[in-house]
């Protein structure tokens, strides 16, 4: 911890000089980025009239179970700011080597939907659960174990959320004109990221273009949910994601263009960093024996992305709320099609990144490398800054879509969980309404209090929520979807056995207590990765071994409660 | 067009749940998960021969199978109450599980065996992909999307999900 206390000066006296100069950009994209910025708030009014029909948790909180395909299967929570930020930085940064760190996504959909999405959207149904606590309390008929999810929800998609806000606030910072009466100050530069929580007690009142677009992005972003809920973070992640579509196909065709191909910009990324750029386990900038991808590293990812997808409380959420079967059936080849249009080509305009913008690891701007290249390859265009303008919509619309989902789940977990069930039985409609403003509120500011100095590597923030969830969640939703034996102690056993030994792990990374393997991202918000491995995968098996060994030596449950969850209903009859 | 030819692909969809029915019964037989408790319980001949009425949607071919089962097996027991979306649900998940499980082997074999530690001077490119890349990540990529395509529209079963509980619940607070 001492050798971060010299850090605690100033983020920009310390860093200015050594700041890459953001591009020159024209007021094009900004514009572009305002239309888009009011589209969403557009979207947030409609679906609140719309959520006026009905009751208001299942409205505001489930859309009324009315996602179609579309919007169940293009959700944006799976791209978020980690897909147009944190991924590309780690490509721009590694090489050819993240293809295969990414590579799980080949069949997220796949298992995204064929894992739990029938089996959950019944049980949602048969138990009136709303939110993925009201799912374990129902079926365990236990409050103590609703309450224990909605913990580990609000600490998990916490940490997920401030790494998308940084995300949001770069795209906005790139976007903002140059020269001019709209010049400010030079930008904040990343700092390490146990020096910024530290600097919480020093806050710093200059405004920069990153912290002026992080404000904007967190007034927006709060704004269109809290008017729309569940159903306005879906309609965004719709528009969004089509938007995403349509900005990464853009911006694929613009580098190849500048980069002379992908043979070329192949070449001369190689030529620009060295051989282990087109090879495993991956470039590490200061040649040190650091490794970014071992063998271990490689199976655990496999595992993360695809298991850490299946137990994210946010996707649980919308499994829960499809329409019906034949919904969750072709949303399953269209998020194929669709993931399969948006990974390949990130990987090759990254790739392309690193040939035409060679030197961003220097400062530590990686994170910037889909914004830049969008301005650097538009410039010469006919209306290039609207071009540029589009294409950052992408990034930005990601991380909109993804922020908007947690803040609704984050809100349904405070506003259903806590205050309707444990604080205030009584509270009408009106009530509730109030306290879900009031949570998203909190959380937005918040959030702008985290970020308001920028950490490197964002998708190691991502990666510690997706591997803390999964570890919590995934277990326990598989064994009370499919196991008639899984008992309460069982589940309190997983879900805790789950979370602490992610916890664990990433406390030894983070304070270094255990000599540290040289693998993975270059960061000191890390893990200790036992035996090579993410501590997901430990977290997985420690919850599933606890949740089975406990459910066994546990009283069976109430066989009535079973019957009800899983076995064959007359029509019509309530449960 | 497109539900025309979804309608020409029910006989091979009734293949496929004979075939599901053969691995199906022998996993569960030959090893001892957790959901078996639920599964053991589950005599196939012992299911009405005519689908149930609040499930229009599922085929007859299990009741085939039940009869053909039934021709050599014990007489028939009580009927299962175990809703038949848990049971194709389960299924289904077992053969995603199965996908996952190829895809990784492949990818991973691929790129740690063609790609690690390689010499620059021995880069060849495909299509200006590294060729490990290619075969390892490009390709499983697009077979992927295509057997989640063939998955999605073939082998999913629909099912009813029932109907949503009514607006309050046992707290008696609004919805």
């Amino acid at each position: 911890m001492d050798d971060y206390l010299p850090s605690l000066r100033s983020a920009a006296t310390v860093f200015a000089q050594d700041a890459a100069p953001p591009p020159n950009v024209g007021i094009g994209a900004m514009v572009m980025l305002v239309l888009f910025i009011a589209g969403s708030i557009w979207i947030g009014v409609t679906a609140n009239r719309v959520t006026r029909k009905g009751g208001f948790m299942k409205g505001f909180f489930l859309g009324n179970r009315g996602l179609g395909v579309w919007a169940l299967a293009l959700t944006a929570t799976i791209q978020s700011g980690g897909t147009f930020m944190g991924f590309p930085s780690l490509v721009y940064s590694h090489g050819w080597i993240v293809a295969l760190w990414i590579g799980s996504y080949m069949v997220v959909p796949i298992t995204g939907f064929g894992i739990l999405g029938k089996r959950l959207a019944q049980l949602s149904r048969r138990t009136g659960a709303i939110t993925v606590p009201d799912l374990f309390r129902n079926r365990f008929n236990s409050p103590a174990l609703g309450l224990t999810c909605t913990v580990f929800i609000l600490l998990y998609l916490s940490f997920l959320m401030f790494a998308q806000f940084k995300a949001g606030a770069i795209v906005l910072q790139l976007a903002w004109p140059s020269g001019g009466e709209l010049s400010l100050s030079e930008d904040v530069v990343p700092v390490q990221s146990v020096v910024y929580v530290l600097d919480l007690f020093r806050f710093e009142i200059v405004f920069t273009r990153y912290r002026i677009g992080l404000i904007i992005f967190t007034v927006t972003v709060v704004t269109y949910t809290l008017l729309g809920g569940f159903l306005a973070a879906v309609w965004t992640d719709l528009f969004q994601s089509l938007l995403m579509f349509v900005g990464v196909s853009i911006l694929l065709v613009a580098s190849l263009n500048a980069a002379g191909g992908l043979e070329q910009a192949t070449l001369t990324s190689m030529a620009n960093t060295g051989p282990g750029f087109v090879s495993g386990p991956g470039y590490i900038a200061d040649g040190s024996d650091h490794q970014f991808l071992p063998l271990s590293l490689a199976i655990s990812f496999f595992v993360v992305w695809v298991w850490g997808g299946v137990g994210a409380p946010a996707g649980l959420v919308r499994l829960m709320a499809s329409q019906d079967t034949r919904v969750i059936r072709k949303s399953i080849y269209l998020l194929s099609l669709y993931n399969m249009g948006i990974y390949l080509p990130l990987i090759v305009i990254c790739i392309c990144g690193r040939a035409l913008i060679p030197n961003l690891d220097a400062t530590g701007q990686t994170d910037q490398i889909i914004p830049r290249l969008a301005i650097l390859t538009t410039t010469d265009w006919p209306g290039g800054s609207f071009v540029a303008g589009l294409i950052l919509a992408a990034p930005f619309g990601a991380v909109l879509a993804t922020v908007s989902s947690y803040l609704v789940v984050l809100s349904s977990a405070v506003v259903r969980d806590i205050y309707q069930r444990v604080l205030n039985p009584d509270a009408d409609r009106i009530h509730l309404r109030r306290a879900a403003r009031l949570t998203m509120v909190a959380a937005g500011v918040i959030s702008v209090l985290v970020s308001w100095n920028p950490i490197v590597y964002l998708q190691v923030f991502i990666i510690f929520s997706t591997s803390g969830a999964a570890s919590t969640f995934l277990a326990p939703a598989i064994m009370a979807c499919y196991w008639r034996r899984a008992t309460e102690a069982g589940m309190f056993a997983s879900m805790l056995s789950g979370a602490c030994t992610v916890l664990v792990l990433y406390l030894i990374g983070i304070f270094s207590l255990l000599p540290q393997t040289p693998i993975g991202a270059v960061t000191s918000f890390r893990p200790y990765y036992l035996c090579g491995m993410d501590p997901m995968i430990w977290g997985v098996l420690a919850s599933t071994i606890c949740g089975v060994v406990v459910s066994w030596l546990s009283a069976p449950p109430d066989q009535e409660l079973v019957a009800r969850t899983f076995d064959v209903t007359a029509v019509g009859s309530r449960q | 067009m497109f539900a025309d030819w979804f309608a020409s692909t029910t006989s091979i969809r009734r293949d496929c749940v004979r075939i599901q029915y053969v691995v199906f019964v022998g996993i569960h037989r030959s090893t001892a998960l957790p959901c078996s408790t639920a599964v053991h319980s589950i005599r196939y001949p012992d299911m009405p021969a005519e689908p149930s009425p609040q499930f229009p949607n599922t085929d007859d071919s299990s009741a085939k199978l039940r009869r053909e089962a039934s021709a050599t097996s014990q007489p028939p027991k009580p009927r299962s109450s175990i809703d038949p979306l848990v049971h194709s649900s389960f299924r289904e998940a077992l053969l995603v599980g199965g996908i996952w499980l190829v895809a990784m082997i492949w990818s991973i074999s691929v790129c740690y065996f063609t790609g690690y530690d390689r010499p620059a001077g021995d880069l060849k490119l495909v299509l200006g992909f590294p060729d490990w890349v290619f075969w390892g990540i490009v390709v499983p990529w697009i077979t992927c999307t295509v057997v989640s395509c063939v998955f999605g529209a073939v082998y999913v079963r629909d099912g009813n999900l029932g109907a949503d509980l009514e607006d309050t619940d046992d707290l008696g607070l609004g919805g």
